[in-house]
């Protein structure tokens, strides 16, 4: 023992430098890793839809092996001979995909959310006594085995009650797209 | 000369005399358990607040009767009607014998029609709970559009004269209503009349 402490606690410090030097690097290590997991596991790797792609002035927008867009958009004023409910009113979503390789991209069904709130729709054809019709896909076209991807457009019919003011993002998911999804701003 | 005193602690008790306890001593005897039984209270009260362990999964539960409407998170609904009757049929090609209770419904979505489906839909019966029958086209697993009410039925089929005393009809989005909402719909088995034949309505627009 001796009666000066301050060398001693000196003599701590360098004696445990190393482990000191170690701790030094583990702690944040594992905050980092910890973090970078967990974050991993909650987006691209779910396949949350995290990152927009918005379109530039072309209107269109790149993404998971197609030219997605520019969209079109109106409200429909002519509802004859469909079955629509009261107090609704009929958008319409035209997306032109044109698939740039072999295969075309699949997708999660396209949605209409109010910019305001953030509620969403999904299409309603089945709902409006439509049936499926090639000619206005309502999902992204699947290429068979043997075919080439070939351009279409994607056709949307939302309804959504009367006092649901635009604007509105038209959101389309591609699979596996990791987290990126394609965004029209539109304002019919 | 003088001889130097002998070094050595200056205040050593005196073995022959043991200091009495100074009455500060007992005090602070007292204090301790004082504040130890403080503690223990403590305790006990934090536990009768607690909750239980599955708490956080617990539905938000919202009740209403029949012809009143209810919202949760992300469900809208009415149950319009509720009929009882020996046979039940579809209006197409299904028709069945037996006990059942056919509830008719305007359901809607709130916030969004992603993964929205009314696929929920039990009957609580006594200390039995019943889910939808599967047969026949009926609104089991309808579709909820965002905001605009759409009209179905759904047929449970139950024992044979269990249609009796208070009933309770539960709904939700999902098939798993932990921590979401759920609507629950009291029902008075007694006054609903029973029927011969009843007529599921078909699934459309909310009128």
């Amino acid at each position: 023992m001796t009666d000066d402490t301050t060398p001693v606690r000196q003599g701590w410090w360098r004696s445990n430098l190393l482990s000191l030097g170690v701790l030094a690097m583990l702690l944040p290590a594992t905050v980092l890793g910890i973090g970078w997991w967990k974050w991993d596991h909650a987006f691209p790797g779910s396949g949350q839809p995290v990152w927009a792609v918005e379109p530039g002035k072309s209107g269109t927008v790149q993404l998971q092996g197609a030219t997605w867009g520019p969209v079109r958009f109106k409200e429909v004023a002519d509802t004859s001979g469909l079955d629509m409910p009261p107090n609704a009113k009929l958008i319409l979503v035209g997306v032109p995909v044109d698939p740039t390789g072999e295969k075309g991209p699949g997708c999660w069904s396209p949605k209409l959310v109010q910019k305001s709130t953030g509620r969403v729709w999904l299409t309603a054809r089945t709902e409006l006594g439509l049936l499926w019709n090639d000619d206005e896909p309502e999902d992204c076209v699947p290429t068979s085995e043997g075919e080439k991807a070939e351009r279409y457009e994607l056709v949307l019919p939302y309804v959504v009650p009367d006092d649901v003011e635009g604007p509105f993002w038209v959101d389309v998911e591609p699979l596996s797209a990791k987290s990126k999804y394609v965004r029209f701003s539109i304002d019919p | 000369m003088t001889v130097p005193p002998l070094p050595g602690p200056p205040a050593a008790p005196s073995a022959a005399a043991p200091p009495p306890a100074p009455p500060h001593s007992r005090l602070r005897t007292l204090g301790v358990w004082a504040l130890s039984i403080v503690l223990v209270i403590a305790a006990w009260g934090l536990v009768q607040l607690q909750q239980p362990d599955d708490a956080p999964y617990e539905s938000f539960v919202s009740r209403t009767t029949v012809g009143e409407p209810a919202t949760t998170r992300n469900l809208a609904m009415t149950v319009t009607r509720v009929r009882a009757a020996h046979a039940v049929s579809d209006g197409q090609r299904w028709r069945a014998d037996g006990t059942w209770l056919v509830v008719d419904f305007d359901a809607a979505a709130v916030v969004g029609q992603f993964g929205a489906l009314l696929a929920t839909s039990n009957l609580h019966l006594g200390d039995r709970t019943y889910s939808a029958t599967e047969r026949g086209e009926s609104a089991r697993n309808m579709v909820l559009v965002t905001g605009i009410p759409r009209h179905g039925s759904i047929a449970f089929e139950v024992p044979p004269g269990s249609l009796e005393g208070a009933a309770t009809l539960e709904f939700a989005v999902d098939y798993d209503t932990d921590a979401d909402g759920v609507i629950e719909v009291v029902v008075d088995l007694d006054q609903v009349a029973m029927q011969n034949e009843v007529t599921l309505d078909p699934e459309g627009w909310a009128r």
